[in-house]
């Protein structure tokens, strides 16, 4: 065998044990501790303005300062508004470059700037710790999403990929996007635990 | 090109796809109707409609309305509801220096189309996202009230 050849057995073998080595690195038994220690990183980033301003009881709040929203829009049935304000009025397909202007969202060439609907408002404002853990997980309160869905969403919804990509003068998530979906794949493979001790 | 229903009739645009369907109005068709205001989505002066909807034409690419129906302010008249806008308008002298007031029109035509009888709150919400710096929002109030009536 060549050693161009050799190299490139090396390199395929190396290629497939990675996978291997990374599985059998993975806890038998879910480290409850370790996914506690992941939820405390994603709660920061969900409870940051970016995400939490359209995870709210009633109509959408705005800004860093988490501001009543200017104009008064509502939810809507479907998370899009209420005619005739709509999210997709004055929230278009891309982000504007001035500070403070409305953001937008491409979705297929159209608007696609949206609260989560009425049947499932997705609400965190005001929740902390255990309970947020627990309406994050929770599939009759977090979208109708299994631990895989979840996961799959943080990681590939574009909206969510929105936050860190809000435009000038808008404060990202205290983490990174890369280190965020690390921790919810931590989160999930030990468990997806939520802290006991503040039920 | 593009192509998209102006005013209910056929109209194509040779323009780059990211261009805001405000510049398509006033520049390449020269309908002056729909004015620039802040060209942030803010203001609501550059208020159209797709589809039946309002949207703020200063950030509305024109490749997102292909195929679809753009009504602006030269046509909101031809329409039953935004004629009685209109006259409600004249009505209540309205206007003082203008230049919001196509776009505070076609916000009182898209609340009329899904409000038939709206509420003092809901013509002070769906109004509020159209600024007027002469502050004739008291008369616009008292207009869309009485544009109702006449719709009733």
């Amino acid at each position: 065998m060549s050693s161009r050849a050799e190299a490139l057995g090396r390199y395929v073998a190396c290629g497939l044990a990675l996978p291997l080595a990374a599985f059998a690195a993975d806890p038998v038994s879910p480290d409850r501790s370790a996914g506690l220690q992941a939820f405390a990183q994603i709660e920061r980033v969900l409870l940051n303005p970016r995400c939490v301003n359209c995870h709210v009881p009633d109509g959408p709040l705005q800004g860093d300062a988490k501001r009543v929203h200017y104009p008064a829009v509502q939810r809507g049935v479907d998370g899009k508004g209420v005619a005739p304000l709509n999210c997709a009025t004055c929230h278009s397909t891309q982000n504007s470059p001035v500070s403070h202007a409305p953001p937008g969202l491409d979705a297929g060439g159209q608007p696609g700037w949206r609260m989560p609907s009425a049947n499932m408002k997705m609400s965190w404002f005001g929740l902390s710790g255990s309970a947020l853990c627990k309406v994050f997980r929770d599939p009759r309160t977090n979208g109708g999403r299994s631990l895989a869905m979840l996961q799959q969403h943080m990681a590939t919804d574009h909206l969510v990929a929105w936050a860190w990509h809000p435009g000038p003068g808008r404060q990202l998530p205290p983490l990174d996007k890369a280190a965020f979906d690390g921790q919810v794949g931590i989160w999930i493979r030990n468990g997806a635990p939520c802290d006991r001790s503040e039920s | 090109m593009i192509s998209f229903s102006l005013n209910g009739k056929p109209q194509t645009v040779d323009v780059p796809g990211d261009t805001p369907v405000l510049w398509v109005l006033r520049d390449t068709l020269g309908l002056s109707g729909t004015k620039f205001g802040c060209g942030i989505s803010v203001c609501g002066a550059c208020t159209v409609h797709v589809d039946g909807e309002q949207r703020r034409a200063c950030v509305t690419p024109v490749s997102s309305i292909a195929g679809r129906e753009l009504t602006t302010i030269e046509a909101i008249g031809d329409d039953r509801i935004g004629r009685a806008v209109e006259e409600s308008w004249v009505r209540h002298d309205v206007v003082q220096c203008g230049y919001c007031q196509s776009g505070q029109i076609m916000a009182a035509v898209a609340l009329l189309k899904v409000s038939k009888q709206p509420t003092d709150a809901d013509i002070h919400r769906a109004m509020s996202a159209n600024l007027c710096r002469c502050g004739t929002y008291v008369r616009i109030h008292a207009a869309v009230k009485d544009a109702a009536k006449a719709i009733a």
